[in-house]
């Protein structure tokens, strides 16, 4: 089942997700913050935002501040929905 | 602006609670909204699908979608795929305050707003936003470690478009729009902050992708293909490429795109 990162009753009410659901694109590690129609991957490697667009300054600090507090946990719910592609993998693994 | 919207409901319960829309109960309303698709006003909710409603609709509108929230009799498709330029009818539906946001929304292609299950088949079609489809074999939704295999009766599609649940499984429709749209995983690689556009890594996404690891590619070995991923080859061979796209299941020159 997908993992939902819990947040505030505020971030919840304005909208907020941070989800890593049981598909998803798989390079890299990420968790994915969504807010009605936009998302934001934020990678579990280098604990930052992935894409230009939408801008990462659009998501709110509230939620910056849950992955970075709950950044341990959410490596280990990647790691145990995806156990072929661990966050801290070496790039020259195999 | 969107395009505009029929959108079938039944009237007499107009269960649905979306206040900015307006209602179409006659035959003259039809006529007078269909008649106005290029005046600002962007979409209505119509009632029964009756095909006396349409039946003065003098002629195929090269413009107008039509999304079918209740089940519409088997012989009036004919009609209404004569009537619209695209017909969802029979699809499960994204909540409909969310799909009218989603087609509204300048990012509705990148969002599903329906999907229909064939288990004959084995395919999943998706409808985007801007009422174009797409189809993907069930088989590509794997079983997942925590989770198991998608539950295919409880079908949904949630969070405006951007995942499909099969009950306790979750997908995120960027995953699936990467894989089966190379105009999506275009603007998709357009948009990341930090690129790496060599052949190695697009090799590295969609090997990864794929849950395949590096000795899986034979007769190539591991660390042949670890030296390609780290660009170490400057230009693999045509027979490397052949192999390595085989087991990717694309096209040689399709690698690249990842």
């Amino acid at each position: 089942m997908p993992y939902e990162l819990p947040l505030s009753s505020r971030a919840r009410a304005q909208g907020w997700k941070v989800k890593i659901r049981d598909k998803e694109r798989l390079e890299p590690p990420h968790a994915t913050v969504l807010r009605r129609m936009d998302s934001w991957r934020w990678n579990l490697r280098t604990r930052t935002f992935m894409d230009a667009d939408p801008h990462p300054r659009e998501v709110s600090d509230e939620v910056w501040e849950a992955l970075n507090d709950q950044y341990e946990l959410l490596c280990t719910q990647w790691d145990s929905m995806y156990p072929e592609n661990p966050v801290n993998a070496e790039q020259d693994d195999d | 602006m969107t395009d505009r919207i029929f959108v079938l409901g039944p009237l007499s319960a107009k269960p649905y609670n979306f206040p900015d829309a307006n209602w179409i109960c006659t035959t003259g309303q039809a006529e007078d909204a269909i008649a106005k698709t290029d005046k600002p006003a962007r979409r209505w909710m119509l009632g029964e699908p009756t095909a006396t409603l349409f039946a003065s609709t003098p002629a195929r509108s090269t413009s107008l979608h039509l999304v079918a929230l209740e089940p519409v009799a088997p012989h009036r498709l004919p009609l209404l795929h004569h009537l619209f330029k695209s017909v969802i009818a029979g699809a499960e539906l994204l909540e409909l305050s969310e799909l009218l946001d989603v087609v509204d929304s300048n990012r509705r292609r990148d969002l599903f707003i329906g999907g229909v299950v064939d288990l004959d088949d084995e395919v999943l079609l998706l409808y985007r936003g801007d009422f174009t489809s797409v189809l993907v074999p069930l088989a590509w939704f794997e079983p997942r470690p925590t989770v198991g295999s998608p539950d295919w009766g409880r079908f949904q599609i949630t969070d405006f478009g951007q995942t499909l649940r099969m009950g306790e499984y979750e997908a995120a429709a960027d995953a699936i729009l990467y894989d089966f749209d190379p105009v999506f995983r275009r603007e998709a690689k357009k948009r990341l902050l930090e690129k790496d556009d060599s052949f190695g890594g697009a090799l590295r996404r969609l090997r990864l992708q794929r849950e395949l690891r590096r000795s899986d590619f034979p007769p190539l070995t591991a660390k042949e293909v670890a030296r390609i991923e780290r660009g170490e080859v400057q230009k693999p061979r045509i027979n490397t490429l052949l192999t390595l796209a085989n087991r990717l299941g694309v096209e040689p020159e399709q690698i690249a795109e990842y």
